[in-house]
């Protein structure tokens, strides 16, 4: 039996129709009712319902199911994605397409050598109308950039991530591993695997407009592209000796989802289900697993220390005292460090033995998602404050909400900034304070267009974002 | 993975895993699943419930004689200390189990030498809530049966207990209040304000498990259900809260099996 294909959306050849049969496909299915299983309304609403959707009775079994900061993104959104392709090839074949038309993936960490496009937004997806003055279903809101240049850095597209050496982490405090956190169903709340968090949650905010929120992103013809790529970094990542998928049954088999197939038949998975991509649906495989490259990421100690283990029990070693509340240019919070735990003896010294973390617990709000820079200083060193990470608060407003599966006690984020402990004096144990500065990034500015037949459905710009982080820990494990 | 890593080493098993060990060595657990294995044991060994009483007159003529004599025996049969005793055991036994996450959630968030006292505050205020929630819970138990067994028998009123639980438990009300009975809030890292955070936030976190519980456990007292029963609710409540996404008719048509299972046995 063959299987269809995922290949990569920049190395399409010239005259290639995998993107011309999608934009067909996805205006056919646009003319879908919205309690078609295999509509486009059906199917974006399966990962998040924007807020004045009409309701349907199937409602409460498949949609709203989107599955973030937890173990279940990976495989979940497997499931999802194999499932929309089905539904895409279906209607692609039966539009006189080819057979085995499969979804392409968008690899914006691709060598900038190999391809200076790489970081660029297909340009199928670019305008508003065809080039014959028609609609171009491909198009959806998002930021107003040039040429499809969202500015993504090397940071952004960085794939430290794979670095990982474990799916999980359970621990409070410390990073939840490459997958996410040990979680029942969740829809978002709490840590996001590193995976995640990196590049998917970044890029979501950065493409903007329905991209940058969970209850609108899957409605964008290219969320999918996107998913597509993560989801190759999670067959990259497994195929690697080393790393593991999760041996637990609450994994394994412990969650089932609800899809429809192709032909618009419900069936379920299990995480069990997806370790397999031949056997998912019609099956797939990528068209290379290359071993991943760090565009400028992260530099070799860092790796080390990333795939270096700990035992320890994570202690706080400071924390802010009161919420901060995130502004439009760069927030400076002062997180208090504890003599108690900072004055460690020079054995188990931050940095040598014993990892470092910074913590943004608690990070709640409405609007619009951001990214944020955050760097940390030592007060009085008149040196460069060092960079720690990016925030992202992809998911933030519904993590928010008082129905969300943690009450709305919103994110968590956790930086591993081990690597900094010498130059921030943590090493020597004798910093009073640090100063945490967050900055937003491009992301700002505002998202444009609102897709014909969306119009009362979704609002006509972006709402702007409330933030507010509960406390900014630094953690010793 | 490295218990499985020891064991390719030593050839042996380890008797307890490390990660399991590490768990049970932070206050989490140590101050909920140990005290509420202690009150488990106690109320198995205590000979008959205090405010456990059957009533079997002969039927009055009227509702409202009847509902007054069921009254009357009830609070003739209540030993009210040995019944709020009672009552604290069960809450420790039953509601302990589901506060492992949270309070270890809390004590990450503290530092090291604040961790006992935040732990021991937290679930103090968490307790408290719950014992003085006790009170009224003895007086509906006392009232809820009378009333019911005035109207109907003792297993009539049995099965319409449990079946009032299950309403309860499907109402989306309820589920509402769940949700939100998860919040982790955000209390302060140490001193007098990580204490008062934390007695705070206990007591909020009873008020949520009491509106969502507290029906339920009268429903299952009212229905005399016992041990068996108790330990019936704990496991389906500790299920509903590992489950984000809760299906909570399966749980109330257990509740119900469970009803005419105690009348037919
Ligand atoms: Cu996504």
């Amino acid at each position: 039996m063959t299987h269809r294909v995922r290949k990569s959306v920049w190395g399409l050849p010239d005259g290639d129709e995998t993107l011309m049969w999608y934009e067909r496909a996805v205006e056919a299915l646009w003319q879908l009712p919205v309690d078609d299983p295999r509509g486009w309304w059906f199917m974006g609403a399966v990962h998040g319902v924007p807020p004045s959707f009409p309701n349907i009775a199937a409602r409460a079994q498949f949609w709203d199911q989107c599955q973030h900061q937890s173990w279940f993104f990976l495989p979940w959104h497997r499931g999802y994605i194999a499932a929309f392709e089905a539904v895409i090839a279906q209607e692609v074949a039966s539009l006189g397409g080819p057979e085995d038309w499969a979804l392409p993936y968008w690899n914006y960490s691709q060598d900038l050598a190999d391809n200076p496009d790489a970081r660029r937004l297909p340009s199928p997806f670019r305008d508003q109308l065809k080039p014959d003055g028609t609609r171009n279903y491909l198009f959806s809101r998002r930021r107003l950039v040039m040429n499809g240049d969202f500015g993504l850095t090397d940071q952004i597209v960085s794939l430290a991530a794979m670095e990982f050496a474990g799916f999980t982490d359970t621990k409070p405090g410390a990073p939840s591993g490459f997958g996410g956190p040990v979680t029942g169903f969740n829809r978002g709340g709490g840590d996001s695997g590193a995976l995640e968090q990196m590049p998917h949650n970044v890029i979501h905010v950065e493409i903007g407009g329905f991209m940058r929120d969970p209850r609108t992103a899957a409605f964008d013809p290219v969320f999918w592209l996107h998913h597509c790529n993560i989801d190759r970094l999670w067959e990259t990542w497994r195929q690697d000796p080393l790393h593991a998928d999760p041996d637990s049954p609450l994994w394994l088999t412990g969650q089932s989802f609800d899809m429809h197939d192709g032909q618009g038949q419900p069936f379920s998975y299990t995480a069990q289900d997806m370790l397999d991509t031949t056997q998912i649906l019609h099956g797939y495989l990528y068209d290379t697993i290359p071993s991943p490259v760090s565009p400028g990421g992260a530099a070799p100690d860092d790796t080390e220390a990333l795939a270096m283990s700990s035992s320890g029990d994570p202690d706080l070693a400071g924390a802010s005292e009161t919420p901060v509340r995130l502004g439009r240019t760069v927030t400076r919070t002062r997180v208090q460090m504890n003599p108690d735990v900072a004055l460690a003896g020079p054995e188990e010294a931050p940095g040598s033995t014993r990892r470092v973390y910074l913590e943004l617990q608690g990070i709640r709000g409405t609007g619009a998602a951001g990214n944020y820079a955050v760097l940390i200083d030592l007060p009085g060193d008149n040196m460069v404050p060092v960079r720690a990470g990016v925030l992202s608060t992809f998911g933030h407003a519904r993590a928010s909400r008082a129905d969300a599966p943690h009450g709305g006690s919103g994110l968590n984020q956790v930086f591993d900034i081990t690597a900094h402990a010498f130059t921030l004096g943590l090493a020597r144990g004798d910093t009073e304070a640090l100063e945490v500065l967050i900055e937003p990034m491009g992301a700002a500015d505002q998202a444009w267009g609102v897709p014909p037949g969306l119009e009362g459905v979704v609002a006509e710009t972006d709402e702007p974002a409330e933030v507010t982080i509960g406390r900014i820990n630094v953690i010793f494990e | 993975m490295s218990a499985a890593a020891t064991t390719a080493r030593t050839g042996r098993a380890p008797v307890l895993s490390p990660v399991f060990a590490r768990q049970l060595a932070v206050p989490g657990p140590l101050f909920t699943l140990l005290p509420a294995l202690a009150a488990w044991c106690l109320l198995a060994a205590m000979p008959a419930a205090h405010f456990d009483l059957q009533i079997c007159a002969t039927p009055p003529a009227t509702t409202a004689a009847a509902f007054g004599q069921a009254w009357a025996v009830s609070l003739a049969g209540l030993r009210p200390w040995p019944a709020l005793a009672e009552w604290g055991l069960m809450v420790v036994a039953m509601m302990l189990p589901l506060m492992v996450a949270e309070t270890g959630q809390i004590a990450a968030r503290v530092y090291r030498r604040s961790r006992t006292g935040v732990v021991l505050t937290y679930l103090a205020g968490y307790l408290g809530a719950w014992l003085l929630a006790g009170l009224m819970v003895v007086i509906l138990t006392l009232a809820a049966r009378a009333g019911l067994q005035s109207v109907a028998g003792t297993e009539a009123s049995s099965l319409l207990a449990l079946g009032a639980g299950a309403l309860w438990m499907i109402n989306p009300l309820r589920l509402r209040l769940l949700a939100r009975g998860h919040y982790r809030p955000v209390i302060a890292a140490g001193g007098r304000r990580a204490l008062k955070g934390a007695a705070r936030a206990g007591a909020g976190k009873a008020g949520f498990c009491l509106l969502t519980c507290l029906p339920l456990m009268v429903a299952m007292q009212v229905a005399s259900g016992g041990l068996a029963g108790m330990a019936l609710l704990t496991v389906l409540l500790i299920a509903e809260r590992r489950a984000a996404r809760p299906a909570p008719r399966g749980a109330a048509m257990l509740l119900i099996f469970f009803g005419f299972y105690s009348v037919l046995a």
